[in-house]
């Protein structure tokens, strides 16, 4: 594609008058869409401006419109009902689809240029954006006045899709499908963005799994919140989704209760590679030294322990125990301790140890509990936690 | 932190500052949609850039699954930002440093952003600023790369020294490079030039090529194992500080690693007007641009230059005619607009 482009750049650079540029611009032109989510910018230049140089060419410029884009994208393929209605629009816009059966051609196309040859297929430019799309196309207005982010999409490689689907028979069984699920109105366009891929899905397979998570008692709430916060969880099958059920039970000794409980508070964990949850797991078991009870009590109080990163696990573990004098059963006061950046907690406690105020033990006064040496803004924390004032707080921090 | 976090970090931050603010002619602003809040919109970017709430009627055609008709407010839909992505992303501001730092040391680092980039940033790099460096050591343990952390090669022992020791070998480290400054220099220590050249005040390498360049050593606090080292260099690295570390433990027949170093002056820039790393946003940022403006003016940035001799050394020196020449096309390039802040980096 892009070695395409360039000869097409080069060509048009210099020699306007060379005969062979329409056979270049030609082979150009012949591919259909193209997106990208990368690189974007680079080759949408070279594309307007090749095809300024072809409107230059082709004296067309009368029919042009204003913005090159959007004359330049105006036809594109779509397999739906609707195209009497886009047809109607892109009457005047049709310019540049070199077509044999078109009636401007005839009149239009400088005699200097070769003719194309006869009985070639239907030609298209490449579009790297939905954004001249969206006006023409009902499916992706629609998106947009519901709030879904065509931009995210984008950056998932999903544009294609998108622009094929029909707004009747594919993206409305959809949203009254999620709403019957029970998902709240202005969170359609979160489950959305976050995974389009949905579309393509069929309802009834959706229904089956959802019928799947009820039968395993999940309560209705439950599967809206599941399927609001990580939406990619419905693009799992059945079999997939027992499978990672049965996962964490048989890995964590769960009841069929605390299951339901921990994948409602964290549901990213049901579409999480079983091999890191894993391997967090065993550095938990091995490496800190707790033991399986005990990292069954941490997973009950927060799932998140096995979102977070392997490193940050232990280099906050190793800080706790061996710097500030933490056992075992400490930590497990309050896990949501390895979550913290390991910096924010070594910079709190060495100010409270330049005070003096370092004090972890809950039998003793002035104790501070870990919640409350890593939550909170600066300003909260020095106030309340050392009792100071913020400015000592950040003269101190200037000096480590 | 390494210095591409850093950038990475405040790259990010900027966009995301920016991109909360309304940039698109039409728009609405995305509240947390679990919150149920109503949602409010910028009417016209060049207007008013305060937020108006969308009507009722507006607000019901936004949410229903099947929406038909376009609302009011978006009269363009395809200039909408949810179509056309954030306005800016963080590869589009350019940062870059006078002066990096080691990952593993912290302090004052200046940096410039946009057009001070191209502006500023090499101009306070030609004036060859001082940097102020508090090293700390730590007698008794010898490692690979002279932190406590690397891997470790022998134990010894340090009762035997005292602060008079220490500061001996500190002043002897001092005088070999002021002997190395005239050398690099081009000038004979004992000559008449290199009293012309002290008396303009200090003497600064050429160019930034140069070895590291060390105008003062002081030991500030002593208390066995532990010392901590003021130095004042130019063109030097984190490693090299750590390494004199390493070379006064030899020399007092012991041995020393170096647990932190820490930048507290860059020329005029010092540790009170630095931002920490809880305000590298978009406004503080702003702010501590206006705040170190005055840092970067000429007569700052002519840090060689003393007036009251000039005039003198004109007469007695033709050389000098030059460097005046020089300074003076600095001052003027020094003019344009551009902007720098400084910022403290923390330990990471």
């Amino acid at each position: 594609m892009s070695s395409n482009v360039k000869t097409a750049e080069d060509t048009t650079n210099g020699t306007l008058k060379n005969s062979g540029i329409l056979g270049t611009i030609n082979v150009i032109w012949e591919q259909p869409f193209i997106f990208k989510g990368k690189g974007i910018n680079q080759h949408n230049l070279k594309v307007t401006t090749l095809i300024q140089t072809f409107q230059r060419l082709s004296s067309y410029q009368e029919h042009q419109g204003q913005n090159d884009l959007i004359t330049s994208s105006s036809e594109y393929s779509i397999s739906t009902e609707d195209e009497d209605q886009r047809n109607d629009m892109n009457q005047e816009n049709k310019l540049i689809s070199i077509q044999d059966q078109h009636p401007m051609q005839d009149t239009s196309i400088d005699l200097d240029f070769p003719s194309i040859p006869r009985g070639q297929k239907k030609i298209y430019e490449p579009i790297y954006h939905l954004a001249p799309l969206v006006k023409e196309s009902l499916v992706l207005s629609n998106l947009v006045m519901l709030g879904v982010s065509l931009a995210e999409i984008e950056k998932q490689g999903a544009a294609d899709m998108l622009v094929q689907l029909n707004f009747e028979n594919d993206v409305q069984p959809l949203l009254l499908f999620l709403k019957e699920i029970g998902v709240a109105d202005a969170d359609l366009c979160r489950v959305i963005t976050k995974n389009p891929f949905l579309f393509k899905a069929e309802i009834t397979d959706l229904k089956v799994r959802i019928n799947y998570l009820r039968s395993k008692r999940f309560s209705k709430d439950n599967i809206a919140s599941i399927v609001t916060r990580n939406s990619k969880a419905l693009s799992l099958t059945v079999e997939q989704l027992d499978g990672q059920l049965g996962f964490y039970q048989k890995q964590f000794k769960l009841s069929g209760s605390e299951v339901r409980q921990s994948m409602t508070k964290c549901p990213k964990l049901i579409t999480q590679k079983r091999f890191r949850v894993q391997a967090i797991k065993e550095d938990l078991l091995d490496i800190l030294g707790f033991t399986q009870s005990e990292v069954k009590k941490m997973f009950m109080l927060s799932p998140n322990i096995l979102l977070t990163h392997i490193k940050q696990l232990s280099a906050n573990f190793d800080y706790l125990h061996n710097v500030m004098g933490l056992s075992h059963k400490d930590v497990l006061m309050w896990p949501q301790i390895f979550q913290t950046i390991t910096d924010r907690l070594k910079r709190r406690h060495q100010f409270l140890a330049s005070l003096g105020r370092d004090q972890y033990d809950p039998k003793k006064e002035n104790f501070v509990s870990l919640h409350d040496l890593v939550s909170g803004t600066d300003k909260f924390f020095s106030e309340n936690v050392a009792k100071t004032t913020i400015e000592l707080h950040d003269n101190f921090i200037k000096t480590l | 932190m390494p210095e591409k976090v850093l950038r990475q970090k405040i790259q990010a931050n900027l966009a995301r500052d920016l991109n909360a603010l309304p940039c698109y002619k039409y728009e609405r602003v995305k509240k947390k949609s679990t919150e149920y809040q109503t949602k409010e919109y910028s009417d016209d970017l060049n207007e008013s850039f305060q937020l108006q709430p969308a009507t009722e009627e507006g607000h019901s055609s936004y949410f229903t699954p099947t929406v038909t008709t376009l609302p009011s407010v978006c009269e363009d839909i395809s200039e909408h930002r949810l179509v056309l992505g954030d306005r800016y992303l963080p590869e589009d501001f350019r940062i870059s440093y006078v002066a990096g730092l080691h990952h593993k040391s912290s302090g004052i680092v200046v940096c410039g952003i946009g057009s001070a980039t191209r502006n500023k940033v090499p101009l306070l790099k030609s004036a060859q600023f001082l940097r102020v460096y508090h090293v700390k050591g730590r007698f008794g343990y010898c490692t690979h790369d002279f932190s406590p952390d690397g891997p470790l090669i022998e134990r010894t022992t340090f009762h035997h020294i005292n602060k008079v020791l220490v500061d001996k070998v500190c002043a002897s480290i001092q005088a070999n490079h002021q002997k190395q400054l005239f050398e690099y220099a081009g000038v004979h220590p004992q000559s008449n030039e290199a009293y012309q050249m002290a008396c303009r005040g200090l003497v600064r390498p050429d160019t930034s090529d140069t070895p590291p360049m060390i105008y003062g050593v002081k030991c500030i606090h002593f208390d066995l194992p532990d010392i901590t080292l003021e130095i004042h260099a130019i063109n030097e690295e984190s490693v090299y500080l750590s390494k004199i570390i390493h070379d006064l433990g030899l020399r007092l027949k012991s041995s020393a690693v170096c647990p932190q170093v820490r930048r507290i002056r860059h020329g005029h820039f010092t540790v009170e007007s630095a931002l920490l790393r809880k305000d590298w946003k978009l406004e503080s940022i702003l702010d501590n641009i206006k705040l170190c403006e005055e840092y970067t003016k000429p007569d700052k940035l002519v840090s060689d230059f003393n007036i009251e001799q000039s005039s003198d050394d004109v007469k007695l020196l033709p050389q000098s005619f030059s460097s005046e020449i020089s300074q003076k096309s600095l001052i003027e390039k020094c003019d344009l607009e551009s902007h720098t802040l400084q910022k403290v980096n923390n330990l990471s």
